[in-house]
């Protein structure tokens, strides 16, 4: 519970860091739809995070216990993990500046949408864990992407000031917190206090560090980007 | 047997490691080609300065050629042209002994005003430029000639082509160059020079039958330094040919310039 609740705090300093500084600069819709996909994070993490511990403790919502199966509400993070993973495909690969590579990776993108979606549909784990196959195909495609973006920097100019544009930071963020989160997730079955209580707090820690430095990135990326004069 | 999840556990791990090694590869590649592309760009920055440094020195010594020879007609060509006229007057009432004398001295009074106006024309570049290369050569030639220095021959075949003037000057200073060398060491006494105008090239060849010297033991300070970094300039071919006792030729081969070349002359002026 105290990680859930520092994790969600972070979080919350990254909206409204990421707020400020879309009101500043509002002709970046890249950094807009990313501040978007932020507040839908915290509604996601804030109603549905908490929603068993809330049933847990009030009575009156009893009823809706069965669709969250007791402690388990895996499958919503199932279904936010693939939205989260389209998104920060599409978001780097609308910043990919060669025409062919952008398609490709458009399609690969839709190609990993289906796929995730046919894994959700077809895998028994839907219900009790997080679908790992996504999670590991998911994380790679998003390091390739990541990877190629950065080469791209490397050898434009704007490796002169790379501190100062913000898919830096989301792209470090991203690719660090989904690299080492996703054996993590390979195992979330054992995610019991009654099947492995070790491995439980190995989890919780390890998840709630990836958080913590991600979204402290996001936090450092747009105040340092909220120096900069022009838009990227 | 193993379960699922250490079958993707080991995978992803297995893919990871490879995906970085890949990475690690074409960036190390990729920094080696931008590196060599950065040093290849800096030497080409190093020899382009250098070539607007040489370009600006000459534009410097002609700006000081021009003054001098302003001077020289200005203002000593003046002085002269006073004296020849103050003899002209003190010739009038003079004794027929003394005026033979008198004459003497204006004659050469007179002639040292035409070399000096001669001397100024070869200086200044706009002359040159105005009365081209070969008129210009004629009067330096005539003027060794009128001086006693030297018996010249001098021949031009083929169609004029025109030049460049920029390069016209330079060409012009390269051969004034190999003249005063000549003058100055060779003990020659005579002196050819053809122009040949071809459909592509304009050669020049120039032989004197002096001295000569040995190829080893020409100083770097003689000139031929000095010309041969102004035909580079002009992408001219300057290829030379002595021995002691023989004599110096030259040979000046210039290409008549190409568009893409006059867009580089372009950049450097």
């Amino acid at each position: 519970m105290f990680f859930q609740i520092v994790i969600n705090i972070f979080e919350i300093i990254a909206l409204v860091s990421g707020t400020m500084y879309v009101m500043k600069f509002k002709d970046e819709v890249l950094s807009r739809y990313f501040v978007y996909f932020l507040l839908f994070t915290v509604f996601v993490e804030i109603v549905f995070g908490w929603m068993p511990t809330a049933i847990y403790y009030l009575d009156s919502l009893k009823g809706l216990e069965h669709y969250f199966l007791l402690n388990n509400n895996n499958w919503i993070y199932n279904i936010y993990d693939t939205i989260s993973f389209v998104f920060f495909l599409f978001l780097f690969t609308s910043l990919f500046n060669s025409k062919k590579v952008r398609k490709i990776g458009f399609l690969f993108t839709i190609l990993f949408l289906m796929f995730s979606i046919f894994n959700l549909v077809t895998s028994s784990e839907f219900f009790n864990a997080i679908v790992s196959l996504n999670f590991i195909v998911g994380s790679l495609l998003l390091l390739l992407y990541v990877i190629y973006f950065f080469f791209q920097m490397l050898f434009g100019d704007q490796i002169l000031d790379f501190y100062k544009t913000l898919p830096f930071y989301i792209g470090i963020g991203v690719v660090i917190y989904h690299l080492s989160s996703t054996p993590i997730f390979i195992y979330s079955k054992y995610f019991s206090e009654t099947k492995s209580p070790d491995f439980t707090k190995v989890y919780e820690i390890i998840i709630t560090t990836a958080n913590i430095f991600v979204y402290t990135c996001y936090t450092l990326g747009f105040i340092l980007c909220s120096r900069k004069n022009k838009s990227y | 047997m193993l379960e699922k999840e250490q079958i993707l556990l080991i995978v992803y791990f297995t893919v990871i490691i490879l995906f970085f090694i890949i990475f690690g590869i074409v960036f190390f590649i990729a920094f080696q080609k931008r590196k060599n592309k950065l040093l290849l760009k800096s030497f080409k920055d190093q020899q382009r300065f250098e070539d607007a440094l040489f370009k600006s020195k000459i534009e410097i010594q002609e700006q000081t050629l021009k003054n001098v020879s302003w001077e020289l007609h200005d203002n000593i060509g003046q002085l002269l042209s006073t004296a020849v006229m103050q003899i002209n007057m003190l010739n009038t009432n003079l004794d027929p002994e003394l005026a033979n004398s008198i004459q003497d001295v204006r004659s050469l009074v007179g002639d040292s005003l035409q070399e000096i106006r001669n001397l100024s024309k070869t200086l200044n570049n706009e002359v040159i430029q105005n009365i081209g290369l070969k008129e210009s050569i004629q009067v330096e030639l005539t003027r060794f000639e009128k001086l006693n220095f030297l018996k010249t021959k001098f021949s031009v075949t083929g169609d004029k082509t025109d030049l460049h003037p920029k390069d016209e000057i330079i060409v012009y200073r390269i051969i004034q160059e190999f003249f005063s060398n000549t003058i100055k060491y060779s003990q020659a006494s005579s002196l050819e020079i053809k122009i040949e105008y071809q459909i592509k090239n304009l050669i020049i060849s120039i032989k004197d039958d002096g001295i000569g010297f040995s190829k080893k033991n020409a100083k770097a300070g003689s000139g031929l330094l000095n010309m041969a970094s102004r035909s580079d300039l002009i992408n001219a071919k300057f290829e030379y040919e002595t021995a002691p006792g023989e004599g110096v030729s030259l040979r000046l081969t210039y290409p008549f310039k190409s568009n893409n070349e006059d867009i580089k002359n372009n950049e450097l002026g």
